[in-house]
Parts: structure tokens; C-alpha cells; sequence
């Protein structure tokens, strides 16, 4: 052996492709800021030249909602007809009574499927609700505005009450059952990271099991639910083909679930369809209308997160 | 001697086709602790969660044989489970406080089986147990804030608090102090003697130092067998058993 | 204390009034699941006893003349063969006398077969010069009657079908020239006016045409960005940035994703409106944080120790990574980038807002050729008036579900492969 010494400094060539490499991936990581600088960007200039036509207080207090006026060019965008009230009104009405259907359904079958079913039936039940949350959006959009609209109309002149054909109640409930598996899965989790000591612990001094859930395990697992129940809100307030399909146009102020409301995302979808001018107020509405779905959205998300990492830390 | 309150006869427990307990026949007499040693999966834990049926809550698990207490077998068909457990309390072997206030963890057994009709009888209960399980001087002015801020040893005597608030007949203690300092075991050592003229008491300790401290009687435990079984001080200076000898020697554990 | 212990179900501790309680908060779980499953099975019911009709094509035979009165051999293409086809009909109803009698005649059969009439003879010039029967398709009223989906017995002027039309219709049927097949069509037409000729080929393709930018883009940036961040990324403020900003981007309404591909993929860069390529390229953001986050876990899941033998046999972190690391937890990105996928394949909304709404007759051959998608078609579809494309909206949902139920069964089998290597 000539050299037998060891040679411990790094070949140069293999640091610098390692280096390289590396590099090469972080950028790619970089594309998710560029999406999200993207989206705000985007949103954020064509909102800007929105708000040149139409004051920030008319879109965001107006009470009435009527983009049709603005397309004559001779009558840019009158006032009061760009209030984006009803929209939000609409989109939270809807909202509410997805999860006014969704939390008792979904939480409740979390709680059976993780505290009393066998392995057996979990296996089985878990990936079929899971379906649920698989349908495409159109699908159910389909389904609320063919079938539940129609059932919901019937059942209520049956009544004597009057439902609007497309009702608020209709895109609710629909929106709800397909959140069902969302807030099912989220709870599940969550239930499931309450440590199996307080179980013992609540069932060792007697307490029945629904009596430990009900005073121990859902206290326990409560800002994770909270987590859970808004990442599922935000879901709702973003959904878009039920309500587009199911609820139609009108903006009506109404907090009726019987009554035809629009919502947010419906709106966006109106505007944008069919022949446009990119420049007029009314397009440039629909990107005021995203970029204030996004801001809730993120709130929403953001919050939601927060509390469901705080949560979990607790229980690390 | 008088007649014992708890009586395993022929006692059997499998796990699927894994038998960890076999023709167990034990006796506990009442207030008094009896101990339950033995080398890791020997079986004494699972003896010890047969006795208020906390087995129940693994489904693989099938229990054989006969349990009395106070002459009934706990596992007769007409026993519920509530009023078992209700009547044979368990402490773990992490302190596991409910993420509630200190007395609300207290007063939760006492709530649920709607023992004390009024807020001041429940407030008692509450103090009651607190000094029993001699707490109470160290949280009285601050029963409002959560059972997790105490000290690992304090909330083990509040969850100590929480079994006997209910009054048990007996109290079930799996390992209590294996999570504990030495300074902490010592003083739920000296609690353990000191509710013992009230509660029939079961430990399993891993711990031959401890059984010798804190029991009357000791139970030997090895491959799921019951080997022997006798007065504490018989059984670690005059074991009849060879086996027993081994472990308290050293040679097997 | 008490002395003597009870265990039996009736005496102390409120036990009946507990039990019943315990019992009502099981059937409460019980009553939630069933419930959900109740909603499922009504809905996917619903849509497989809607979409049957769909599958079906109705034909009527048709007496033409094609002789060289008619037809000039020589120049196929210059023929009138709606007008043959009219004469046909007028040939076998001589009664019908009347102009407006005769358009209502002449609507019994499907605004296209002229079209249909015209293929079967340049595809067959023996045709030429006799007179044959030919089986067109009927007109969508006339096959959802054939169907038994006209209920005759209320008011004519309640019904889509007049009783002169009735009586023509069993008259033909009488005759044996009515008849009922598998609509092979519908897998094979691009989208039309008329339901009895709309099929579902052009959405199709043009999801599988979208899906496969998506894919393009998608796995490999997505892939690498999750290699980086669970493998090299140092622990700092921009990586912690970065992974809130994937967790949100998440849970972004797709919208925001169409609007963002209408602002800047359309608006800046002038990429052709309705095309696969944008519309893979809105999927693509949509898909690319469900694939980040699933290759993350997949490369948590695999033991450090791995990588750290490969460490200490002297490779550098690059090579133990992609030598050992990634090719454990390649099935698990796979897996997390077929579900995504098929999250993109359901999604309709971004696709509207970059004009992937059109009304699309031709199959798309390129990605840049203007194209429509699946769940657009649905849409589209459900949004028609005529009463037959309620059965093919029902139709084009089942080929929707199909395809998700591949894409999901491909996942769950690679999935399954992982386990076993576990």
C-alpha cells in the first residue's frame, strides 16, 4: 500500500452535484409560495382596478346585488349595485345549514365508529362513508337541484308551506351530507389522540361509556373538534357546483332557508361564464368576490389549524 | 381468621389462544393490602384488571372460573359492570387526572353515580377525600385549577383522591409508583397504609421492596401461574416455593 | 359506607335510568351512520336507475330512394339527404297532407339522421341506386316514448308527444321499424344538440388530455419539493413558512384556482382558452399540496434506519436519499398522487372559469385544441332543458364514477403492494 494514510477531505465534485441537487429541489418547494403569491397577485391587481370603479364600502356593505346594471358602458357601475351583503348572506345561510346536518351526523358517527364499533364494521363502514366525500361536487349539485329541490318543494307544500325551487335548504342539506365524512374523519382522528389513560381512568371509577364520552373524551377532544368544525365551514363557504347548480341566482337578503339565496362562489361562476369584457366592472367583481372568498377562507383555515396543533401538542 | 372478602377460584384468562392466567385461586381479606409480585408478564396485572372487569374492554379477552366478592361472582350474567366498578375503584400506574380542575376530577365518581344530593354534601365528599388521600393542604385554596398543573406524585394521590371519594370496597392498584420519584412513592407509600384501615386494598408492584413496606399478605405471580401466597414477612424470609426464592433472590425476574 | 355490596343491575347508582341513557347514545351513532348511508345509496340509485335510459339508442327504418333519381353516384356529397329521407317518411304516410302535420312527420326522426343517412352511403356505394330500408335514429321525444318514459295517459297538451305523433309511432312499431339497441354512440359521439346523437367521448378525452399535464407537472415538482422539505430542508423561518403556506393552499377553494389560471395562465401568459393544457395547469396547483403532503408522510413512514445505513456505508445524504430513501417510499407518492388526481378529476369549477364550458362537437386531438371535461359535461348537461339529457347527465356521471372508481382501486392496490413490504 503506498498511501495508507485515510483521506478524510470530501471528494469536490460530489459535494458540489450534491449541492446542486439540493438546490435544484428546494426550488421546486419554492413553487407552493409562488402559487400562493400567484393567487394573491392575481386577485389583488384586478380587485384593485374593481375597487377604482366601485368604492370598498359599496361592495362590502351594499345590500343589493345586481351586476346586470353595469353593462351598458354609459352606466358604469351605479351605486349600490355591487353590495356584496347578500352574497355573504346567502353564502353563510348555506354554510350554516351544511353544518347545522353535518356536525350532528358527522360527530356522532365518529364517535360510534371509534369508541363502540368493532374492527370488523369500522373497516367496512369507515371507507364506504368515506365515498360520500369521493363524489365529485357536480354529482351532488345533480342530485340537490334534480332530486332534494323537488323533495324538499313536495314535502313542504305538503305543509302548506312555501319552498322555493331552489331553496336554500336544498344546497344545505345536500352540502352537509357531503361534508359528513369530512368532519367524521377529522373527529375520528382527533378522538382517537385522547390518551387511552382517561378512558380507563373515567371507565375504572364506573362511569358507563357513553357517560366517559360524553364528560371526559369530548371535552377532552373539543378545540380539536372546534378545529375540525371550521376547516369543514371553510369547505362549505368554498364549495362551489352545489350552489351553483342547486341555488341559483337570486340575491336575495334572506336568512329563510325556504327562500332562493346566491352565493359567493355561484356569483363568481355567473360573471365569468360566457362571453365577458375582461375591463368591465362586472368581470373585475368576480375577482373582488375570489379574493374575499380567499381571505375568509384563509382566516378560517388558518384558526382552524392553529387550534388542532396546539391540541395535539398537549397530548404529545 | 375472618372470611375474605375477594375469592378467586380456578381462575383462568386467555388472550385469542393465549392463556396468561391459569387455575388462579386467591384470597383478599378485607382492610388489609395485599400485593401481587412477580417478573414482567407473569400475569398479575391481568389478575388485577379481572377483578373489576376491566378486561371486559379488550375484546379478545375471555375470562374462566370464578370471582366472588362478598359471595357474589362478578361475573355472573345479572353483575353490571357499572356497580362493579362503582364498588372496586382502580388507580393506574401513570396518574391520568381528567383535563379538568382538581375538583372537578374528585367530584366526577361522585356526580355520575349521583351519590351526594347536595353541593354542600358534595363539597364534604370533596374535602373528605382530599385529606384521605393527603392532598388537602397542599391544593385547598386552588381546587379550581386543572389536575395537570400538580406534580406527578400530587396528581397521583388526586387520582388516589377520585377512587376513594366514591368509597369503594376496595381499591385496585396497578403499579401506582412506577412513574413516581423516590420521594414521591414514599409518600403514596405511607397514603397506601394509611387508607388500609378503611379499604381492602390490591397492589401489583414491581417492586419487592415496595410489597414489603406497604402489605400484609403477598401473592407470588410467575408465567401466569399463582406460586404462592402468604403473610408478606413469610413469603420474603421463608418462601415454601423454590420459584419464590429464585425471585426474591435475584435469580429469575 | 355500606357493608354489603350489590352488583345486580337494579338496586343503587341510578343504573336503569344510566342504561337507558347509554342505550339512547348508541342508537344516536347508529342512527348517524345509517343515515349517511341512507343519503349515499339514494343518491347513487338515483342516478344508475336515471342513467339507464341513456344506454339505449332508438332506430327507425326508413324506406329512401337512393336511385340515380335521387342520388348522383358521382357526387355523393352534393346530395340532399334530408330531403330523400323526408320523401321516405311521406311515402309510408300518405294521409298526412297538412304543412304543419308534415314537420311534426318529419321531426319523428332525429335532426341528424340526414347525417347518419349520408355515412351508411359513402361507407356502402352499393347502396346506390336501390331502394332500401334504413335504420336512423328517432328524435329524442320519440325515444323517450318508445322507452316508456311519456306517460300517454294524461292530457295531450300535458305531454311532449301529440296523439297524431302516437299514432304514427305504433303504426311504424307495427311494422317492425322500430327498433332498440345499445347505444354504442354515447361512447363514441362527441357532444350535440340533440341528446339521442350526444355522446361522451370529447369530455373524456379531454379529462384524460387534462389529467395527464396535471400529471406532468404535478408529481414531479411535487415529489421533489416533499423530498426537500422532509429530507433537507433546514429547520428555519422559510421552511416553516412554506409548510403553512402548503397546509393552506390545501384547503383553497378550487375556484381561486380557476380564477388564478383565468388572471394569469389566459390574462398574462395568453395560453389558448379552453384547453387541456390550462386546464391541466389549474388541476396541477390544485393537486400538487394533496401530493406534497401525501409524499411527506410516505417518506416519514420510512425507517431512518435506512437511510442512515446507507450513511454510514459512506454515501452522501443525495445519494442515500434517492439511492435507498426514495425508491421505499416511491409507492406511497404514487399512491397520495392518484388520489389527488382523482380529487382534480371531480372538480368542475376551476375548469369553468377557464372556459373549458364550451360546447365541444369534436374529439379533441391535441392539448391546445379547445376541450371540455367529465364533470363539465355533467354540468352542462344537467343544465339543458330537453328532458332526454337528464338521462344522459345521469349517464355521464356513472362514466365519471367509473373512473374515479379506477383510479381510486389503482391506488388502493399499490397501497396494498406497500404493505406487503412492510
Amino acid at each position: 500500500m503506498a498511501d495508507s494514510k485515510l483521506n478524510l477531505i470530501k471528494p469536490v465534485r460530489a459535494a458540489w452535484i450534491d449541492r446542486c441537487i439540493i438546490i435544484g429541489l428546494g426550488t421546486t418547494a419554492g413553487v407552493a409560495i409562488l402559487v400562493t403569491i400567484g393567487i394573491v397577485l392575481s386577485l389583488l391587481t384586478e380587485t384593485i382596478s374593481f375597487l377604482e370603479r366601485v368604492p370598498l364600502q359599496s361592495f362590502l356593505f351594499g345590500l343589493e346585488w345586481s351586476p346586470q346594471t353595469a353593462i351598458r358602458s354609459d352606466q358604469v357601475a351605479a351605486e349600490g349595485s355591487f353590495g356584496a351583503i347578500p352574497l355573504i348572506n346567502g353564502t353563510l345561510l348555506i354554510s350554516a345549514i351544511a353544518m347545522v346536518v353535518a356536525t350532528p351526523l358527522g360527530l356522532a358517527s365518529a364517535v360510534y365508529l371509534s369508541e363502540y364499533a368493532s374492527k370488523g364494521i369500522r373497516d367496512w363502514i369507515k371507507p364506504t362513508l368515506e365515498i360520500l366525500a369521493g363524489i365529485p361536487t357536480v354529482v351532488y349539485g345533480f342530485f340537490a337541484a334534480l332530486t332534494v329541490a323537488p323533495f324538499i318543494r313536495m314535502t313542504g307544500g305538503q305543509f302548506g308551506l312555501e319552498v322555493a325551487s331552489e331553496s336554500a335548504l336544498a344546497a344545505g342539506i345536500v352540502m352537509g351530507m357531503m361534508i359528513v365524512p369530512l368532519i367524521s374523519s377529522l373527529s375520528d382522528d382527533v378522538i382517537n389522540a385522547v390518551p387511552q389513560s382517561l378512558r380507563d381512568a373515567s371507565l375504572g371509577l364506573g362511569a358507563t361509556q357513553s357517560e366517559t364520552i360524553k364528560k371526559i373524551i369530548l371535552p377532552a377532544a373539543l378545540p380539536g373538534i372546534a378545529g375540525s368544525l371550521l376547516l369543514a365551514t371553510s369547505r362549505a363557504i368554498g364549495e362551489t357546483m352545489i350552489v351553483v347548480m342547486a341555488a341559483g341566482l337570486a340575491a336575495n337578503l334572506s336568512l329563510n332557508p325556504l327562500d332562493a339565496v346566491t352565493t359567493i362562489t355561484a356569483q363568481i361562476v355567473a360573471l365569468l361564464t360566457g362571453d365577458q369584457e375582461f375591463d368591465s366592472a362586472k368581470t373585475l367583481s368576480a375577482f373582488a368576490l375570489g379574493l374575499l372568498l380567499f381571505l375568509i377562507t384563509l382566516v378560517l383555515n388558518i384558526t382552524a389549524q392553529w387550534i388542532v396543533r396546539t391540541y395535539r401538542e398537549q397530548y404529545d | 381468621m375472618e372470611a375474605p372478602i375477594i375469592q378467586a377460584k380456578n381462575v383462568d384468562v386467555f388472550y385469542g389462544e393465549k392463556q396468561a392466567l391459569s387455575q388462579v385461586n386467591l384470597d383478599v381479606f378485607e382492610k388489609q393490602v395485599t400485593s401481587l409480585i412477580g417478573p414482567s408478564g407473569c400475569g398479575k396485572s391481568t389478575f388485577l384488571r379481572c377483578i373489576n372487569r376491566m378486561n371486559d374492554l379488550i375484546p379478545i379477552c375471555r375470562f374462566e372460573g370464578d370471582l366472588e366478592i362478598d359471595g357474589q361472582n362478578i361475573y355472573h350474567p345479572a353483575v353490571n359492570v357499572v356497580a362493579l366498578r362503582a364498588q372496586v375503584g382502580m388507580v393506574f400506574q401513570k396518574p391520568n387526572p381528567f383535563p379538568k380542575s382538581i375538583k372537578e376530577n374528585v367530584a366526577y365518581g361522585l356526580k355520575i353515580h349521583g351519590l351526594t344530593n347536595s353541593k354542600s354534601s358534595l363539597d364534604d365528599r370533596i374535602e373528605w377525600s382530599l385529606k384521605a388521600a393527603g392532598l388537602w393542604g397542599e391544593v385547598s385554596d386552588r381546587l379550581d385549577e386543572p389536575g395537570l398543573s400538580l406534580s406527578g406524585g400530587q396528581q397521583q394521590r388526586l387520582c388516589i383522591a377520585r377512587a376513594i371519594a366514591v368509597k369503594p370496597r376496595v381499591i385496585l392498584m396497578d403499579e401506582p409508583c412506577s412513574a413516581l420519584d423516590p420521594i414521591a412513592t414514599a409518600v403514596i407509600e405511607d397514603l397506601i397504609n394509611e387508607i388500609s384501615k378503611e379499604f381492602t386494598i390490591i397492589i401489583v408492584t414491581h417492586s419487592m421492596a415496595q410489597a414489603a413496606r406497604v402489605s400484609k399478605r403477598t401473592a407470588f405471580f410467575h408465567l401466569g401461574e399463582l406460586i404462592e401466597v402468604g403473610r408478606t414477612k413469610d413469603i420474603f424470609t421463608n418462601p415454601s416455593n423454590e420459584k419464590t426464592q429464585n425471585y426474591i433472590t435475584g435469580r429469575i425476574g | 359506607m355500606n357493608n354489603t355490596i350489590n352488583f345486580s343491575k337494579s338496586t343503587s347508582f341510578n343504573l336503569p335510568k344510566r342504561g337507558q341513557s347509554e342505550f339512547r347514545f348508541q342508537i344516536i351513532g347508529i342512527g348517524a351512520i345509517l343515515l349517511s348511508l341512507a343519503f349515499l345509496i339514494w343518491l347513487i340509485i338515483t342516478v344508475i336507475f336515471g342513467s339507464m335510459g341513456a344506454f339505449k339508442h332508438v332506430e327507425i327504418a326508413i324506406q329512401v330512394d337512393l336511385t340515380s333519381k335521387n342520388v348522383n353516384a358521382d357526387d355523393v356529397n352534393s346530395t340532399s339527404f334530408g330531403s330523400i329521407m323526408k320523401s321516405g317518411l311521406r311515402e309510408q304516410f300518405p294521409d298526412v297532407k297538412k304543412r304543419k302535420d308534415k314537420k311534426k312527420l318529419y321531426k319523428l326522426i332525429s335532426v341528424e339522421s340526414s347525417l347518419e343517412l349520408k355515412e351508411k352511403v359513402l361507407d356502402n356505394k352499393d347502396l346506390l341506386g336501390q331502394k332500401v330500408k334504413i335504420w336512423v335514429s328517432a328524435s329524442d321525444d320519440v325515444s323517450l316514448y318508445v322507452r316508456g318514459k311519456i306517460d300517454a295517459s294524461l292530457p295531450e297538451d300535458q305531454r311532449k308527444i301529440t296523439d297524431k305523433e302516437i299514432s304514427w309511432i305504433n303504426n311504424l312499431g307495427a311494422n317492425g321499424q322500430i327498433r332498440t339497441k345499445v347505444n354504442w354512440g354515447f361512447f363514441k359521439n362527441g357532444d350535440s344538440r340533440e341528446p339521442e346523437i350526444a355522446g361522451i367521448l370529447a369530455a373524456l378525452v379531454g379529462s384524460t388530455l387534462s389529467l395527464l399535464v396535471c400529471f406532468i407537472l404535478s408529481f414531479p415538482i411535487g415529489v421533489s419539493a416533499a423530498i426537500f422539505l422532509e429530507q433537507f430542508a433546514p429547520r428555519n423561518r422559510l421552511s416553516d413558512i412554506i409548510e403553512v403556506n402548503i397546509n393552506n393552499l390545501a384547503a383553497v377553494p378550487s375556484i381561486v384556482f380557476g380564477l388564478l389560471g383565468l388572471s394569469i395562465f389566459l390574462g398574462y401568459f395568453d395560453l389558448p382558452r379552453s384547453s387541456p393544457l390550462v386546464g391541466g395547469m389549474v388541476l396541477s396547483l390544485m393537486t400538487l399540496p394533496t401530493i406534497i403532503i401525501a409524499s411527506r408522510a410516505s417518506l416519514q413512514a420510512v425507517p431512518p434506519s435506512i437511510k442512515e445505513a446507507a450513511l454510514a456505508l459512506g454515501a452522501t445524504p443525495v445519494q442515500a436519499v434517492f439511492h435507498h430513501v426514495f425508491p421505499v417510499a416511491l409507492p406511497g407518492m404514487m399512491t397520495g398522487t392518484i388520489v389527488g388526481m382523482a380529487r382534480a378529476l371531480g372538480d368542475t369549477a376551476p375548469l369553468l372559469m377557464i372556459g373549458m364550458v364550451a360546447f365541444i362537437v369534436d374529439i379533441p386531438k391535441s392539448i391546445l385544441e379547445p376541450a371540455t371535461a367529465l364533470p363539465v359535461q355533467v354540468f352542462l348537461w344537467a343544465d339543458s332543458p330537453e328532458r332526454a339529457f337528464n338521462e344522459k347527465t345521469s349517464a355521464a356521471i356513472i362514466v365519471l364514477l367509473i373512473f374515479l372508481i379506477v383510479m381510486n382501486l389503482s391506488a388502493v392496490l399499490l397501497r396494498r403492494k406497500l404493505e406487503q413490504r412492510f
